[in-house]
């Protein structure tokens, strides 16, 4: 088997403050292969968007990322220089936005926001960019791509702004793509067409995906491989659809149950999960959900549960996983 | 209402609280103590300064420090400390004053402008924009045309151009409560409108003018000195820091010291305005507390 | 654009005629014979007479101030008391003096100040911007005046590198006036550039902070392209605005400056005529400034309105 396209070993990242280092991801490690689509799931401040920026390196100000290996194609990226790592982004990561009316450039057109890589990093000239760019446009399904080609964000609708900034994302042809959260800000029929859009978009590119959301809807549809972040730390990691059929977290059971209560039959009573998430950077002693998990011991409270294989390819952060029996067995239809 | 009334809304009046406030706050300790002493020294003036500011010695001009006189003499023979000293009065009091005149017509025809809305509100605001860019400078011309020059149309023309600064700041406390509940319930219950922006809009005014009024007090004692340095100030023999420098300019070539003195007075001054300025808007500013949770 | 540009102008018009009739209200106050101030001191009585028939001053005061108003667009200003002669050729004069100085301030505000922002705002944090940011507070404390004095100790008197009056011998060369111009320049251009930099330097810390800003470096683009590209056009555009104003201001500025180095422009102009009660100058001059400001507010709307797309196109979709 080939070196994974992306190897993330003990993947830390902490933001300074005056108080001293506050730590939002403490310890996560995750592969993905070439071609695969894999998603890591999560409330907000459980440090997935983090996560993802980490790859590319791009943090916001104040905060510090290492680990004990972040490997693409095997190459080290946190010895890479900022020149060599602007090589890499957009050419072989690139990434799509939550936001995408904040996360393009109020100030230029959107065909110059495509046509930026390709006149600068692959050297086009200006009317092979422009024409590769309606490709591109098309590709993504923008209508009248001409006309948009001279507009502003600010003329575009939601839903193509999104898929603006898809085209902008595929542009060079990236070996993964990673997706923050990219319809949470669109409606459900929009939600739908992106998705399908970025499904498609894979399998004619052979592209690797990676899926940032807390909506696992939007994961079951698209996602081959599941991890499930909590207050910093993945606390699940398996297939799709073991990880549907059987979760061994009792955060991933109950954000299960949740999501089934939504899907459910009208009338159903929606069990929110009580609680909140830790605080960003409070020292925690056991295991981060105990305060809030409804199997909760007191061995919990006083020792962190460690990652570990309950199956092949399924692992699970908790002292009690293996002994979870399913209650519910398939993921409802779409 | 007066002034005293309107900051008494906001801090219960106790100096116990307010010095424990100040002594957290670098700046405002710092800035808090030279503004003081400073103060002390412009109402101690008569008191201590070794001689009267305007009398003059034509034997002893454009002397250097010394004994006699510590900060040395001007071109008319007079002390340039005792000068200095009571130089500061003006200073202080146009400064403060102007601001404080600007704090409270401003904030009452902010309240009201805002409260009344509609065609009041969209004539005051034109207004206010017209004012707030116009450089002080301009209006004091314009009012010294019709008073005449002197301490009293400094106050006014430097209150005239911080006026639509405080109105602003009025206007948008005004129109954020005026959604709130608290206020439909007072309408509801048949209070009239003056009680409504008395009881229920001018209490949230406080802080946000507090913040305003140190922010704008540096601005209005560096406008006063300009003004007195153009000759618009208080009129001569009467000391102003401004006045100070002007008149030392024309002998620079035979003593540094007559402007040397005035200039680092007012820095000071100035300086401890705006510390103390940071400082507050540490203490009342919503986002910073947050930060620093 | 054009919907933009034609409100701004009629915005503009409105507020000049609400500026004349302000000064013609705050002159009709002051003690001073109209007449007189058309013709000037050496008047002899019947000219007064005439005039003082032609001004109607048993007339109603919209009519008065409307033929003062038609007067003013003519040009024709009066005779100033002090010099007796015509005030439009004093203020030309001292217009293109003031024009200079205000020139070469704003150059070289607009160039140290954008350049020191964006210095400090790349180094957000670190030893250069805490230096840039602490020059600026110290910078801003000071009054124009005690700056202008100070700089003049520095450079005329202690080092003699500099002349201490701003206004060369006329016929003398580039490099003597500048010489002459740069002491005034630097004094009116400090409080400019101070709130440049930091107006700077806040906008372009909060561009670099938006969403589209990590966009583009995940695009790949390297942080010089994208501080240029990307971040400076967005940071540009209220810097304009505030640039503008601060133009604006500089006539304020002026004032002070031009009087601390004697230097014939409209400001010292301007406060000699108060000081003198050489009214006509002085209602002149007010007018002349009030347009000033009023002009330049709106060619700064309209820049504004070039360089934001949002505004140009239309505004929202």
């Amino acid at each position: 088997m080939s070196a994974p396209l992306i190897d993330a070993q003990n993947l830390r990242i902490a933001f300074t403050h005056p108080d001293g280092e506050k730590l939002a991801v403490r310890g996560i490690s995750l592969t993905i292969a070439r071609a695969s689509s894999v998603a890591i799931v999560g409330e907000s401040g459980s440090g997935k968007s983090l996560t993802a920026l980490a790859l590319l390196r791009l943090t916001p100000y104040g905060s510090r990322v290492w680990a004990d290996a972040l490997q693409l194609d095997g190459q080290d990226m946190l010895a890479l220089d900022e020149k060599r790592m602007t090589a890499i982004r957009g050419r072989r990561l690139s990434m799509i936005f939550q936001n995408p009316m904040s996360a393009l450039n109020p100030v230029l057109t959107i065909g110059r926001q495509i046509t930026e890589q390709l006149r600068r990093h692959v050297g086009m000239g200006r009317k092979a960019a422009e024409a590769r760019a309606l490709e591109l446009m098309g590709l993504v399904e923008i209508s009248d791509p001409v006309r948009r080609f001279r507009q502003y964000p600010h003329q575009l609708s939601g839903g193509m702004q999104q898929r603006a900034m898809i085209a902008i994302a595929l542009t060079c042809n990236p070996d993964l793509l990673i997706a923050d959260e990219p319809t949470t800000a669109l409606d459900v029929t929009l939600q739908a067409q992106i998705m399908a859009l970025l499904s498609r978009l894979r399998e004619e590119l052979g592209m690797a995906l990676l899926l940032i959301s807390h909506d696992l809807g939007v994961v079951a549809e698209t996602a081959d491989h599941v991890h499930v972040m909590y207050a910093g730390e993945i606390v699940e990691s398996a297939a799709t659809q073991a990880l549907f059929d059987d979760p061994q977290h009792p955060y991933t059971r109950a954000l299960l149950k949740t999501f089934r209560d939504l899907e459910g039959p009208a009338g159903v009573e929606l069990t929110p999960i009580p609680g909140a998430p830790p605080a960003l950077g409070r020292q925690i002693i056991g295991c981060p959900f105990a305060p809030r998990c409804s199997h909760v011991a007191e061995r919990c409270r006083a020792e962190a549960p460690i990652l570990r294989d309950v199956r092949a390819g399924h692992l699970a952060a908790c002292h009690f996983a293996g002994s979870f029996s399913n209650e519910v067995s398939h993921v409802p239809a779409a | 209402m007066t002034e005293a009334s309107l900051s008494r809304a906001g801090s219960t009046g106790s100096f116990v609280r307010l010095w424990r406030i100040v002594s957290r706050n670098k700046r405002l300790l710092i800035g808090g103590t030279i503004l003081t002493i400073i103060i002390l020294l412009a109402v101690l003036a008569s008191l201590i300064a070794p001689y009267s500011p305007i009398q003059q010695d034509m034997k002893a001009r454009l002397q250097d420090p010394s004994w006699l006189h510590w900060l040395g003499t001007d071109h008319l023979g007079r002390d340039t400390l005792s000068r200095l000293l009571h130089g500061l009065r003006p200073s202080l009091v146009s400064g403060v004053a102007a601001v404080m005149l600007a704090t409270l017509f401003g904030s009452l025809i902010g309240v009201v402008a805002g409260y009344a809305g509609g065609v009041l509100d969209a004539v005051v605001g034109r207004i206010f924009d017209l004012l707030v860019a116009w450089p002080a400078i301009f209006i004091a011309i314009g009012m010294i045309l019709i008073i005449g020059p002197g301490p009293v149309g400094v106050v006014l023309a430097i209150a005239l151009s911080e006026l639509p600064v405080f109105g602003r700041v009025a206007r948008a406390v005004t129109l954020a409560n005026l959604g709130m509940a608290h206020v439909e319930v007072a309408r509801s219950m048949g209070a009239s409108p003056a009680r409504i922006m008395r009881k229920h809009i001018l209490p949230f005014t406080v802080n946000p003018l507090i913040l305003q009024f140190a922010i704008s007090a540096p601005a209005a004692v560096v406008a006063e000195a300009g003004l007195s340095y153009l000759g618009l100030g208080s009129q001569p023999p009467n000391p102003s820091l401004g006045m100070l420098v002007s008149d030392a300019q024309l002998y620079l070539s035979r003593s540094l010291y007559g402007a040397a003195f005035p200039i680092i007075a007012i820095g000071i001054l100035v300086l401890s305005l705006t510390l103390i300025a940071d400082g507050v808007q540490d203490v009342l500013d919503p986002r910073r507390r947050r930060q620093l949770r | 654009m054009l919907r933009y540009t034609i409100s701004r102008f009629g915005q503009l018009i409105l507020l000049l005629a609400i500026a004349s009739v302000v000064v013609f209200v705050v002159i009709q106050n002051t003690p001073g014979d109209p007449a007189l101030m058309r013709l000037g001191l050496d008047a002899t009585p019947e000219q007064v007479a005439i005039e003082q028939a032609r001004l109607g001053l048993d007339r109603s005061l919209f009519e008065r101030y409307v033929i003062w108003a038609t007067d003013a667009l003519r040009l024709d200003l009066g005779v100033s008391f002090a010099t007796s002669q015509p005030v439009i050729r004093m203020l030309g004069d001292a217009l293109f003096h003031t024009f200079r100085l205000a020139a070469l301030a704003s150059a070289f505000a607009l160039l140290l100040g954008t350049g020191l922002g964006i210095v400090a705002a790349l180094n957000r944090g670190r030893r250069l911007d805490t230096v840039i940011s602490a020059v600026c507070s110290l910078g801003l404390s000071l009054p124009s005046f005690a700056l202008g004095t100070i700089l003049i100790i520095l450079f005329a008197i202690v080092l003699r590198w500099l002349p201490p009056s701003g206004v060369a011998m006329t016929g003398q060369s580039w490099a003597e006036q500048l010489r002459h111009l740069a002491l005034p320049a630097i004094t009116l251009a400090t409080p400019f550039t101070m709130v440049l930099t930091r107006f700077m330097r806040g906008t372009l810390i909060e561009v670099l902070s938006q969403d589209y800003i990590v966009t583009a470096r995940a695009k790949g683009i390297p942080m010089g392209a994208v501080v240029l590209t990307h971040a400076l056009r967005n940071a540009l555009i209220p810097t304009v605005t505030i640039a503008g104003m601060q133009i604006g201001s500089l006539l304020a500025g002026a004032t002070v400056t031009e009087t601390v180095f004697s230097y014939p422009g409209l400001g010292r102009l301007t406060i000699e005529a108060v000081q003198g009660l050489d009214y006509p100058v002085v209602q002149a001059a007010l007018l002349l400034t009030a347009s000033l400001f009023l002009i330049n507010t709106f060619i700064v709307d309209l820049t504004y309105g070039l360089i934001d797309p949002r505004v140009r196109t239309g505004g929202r979709k």
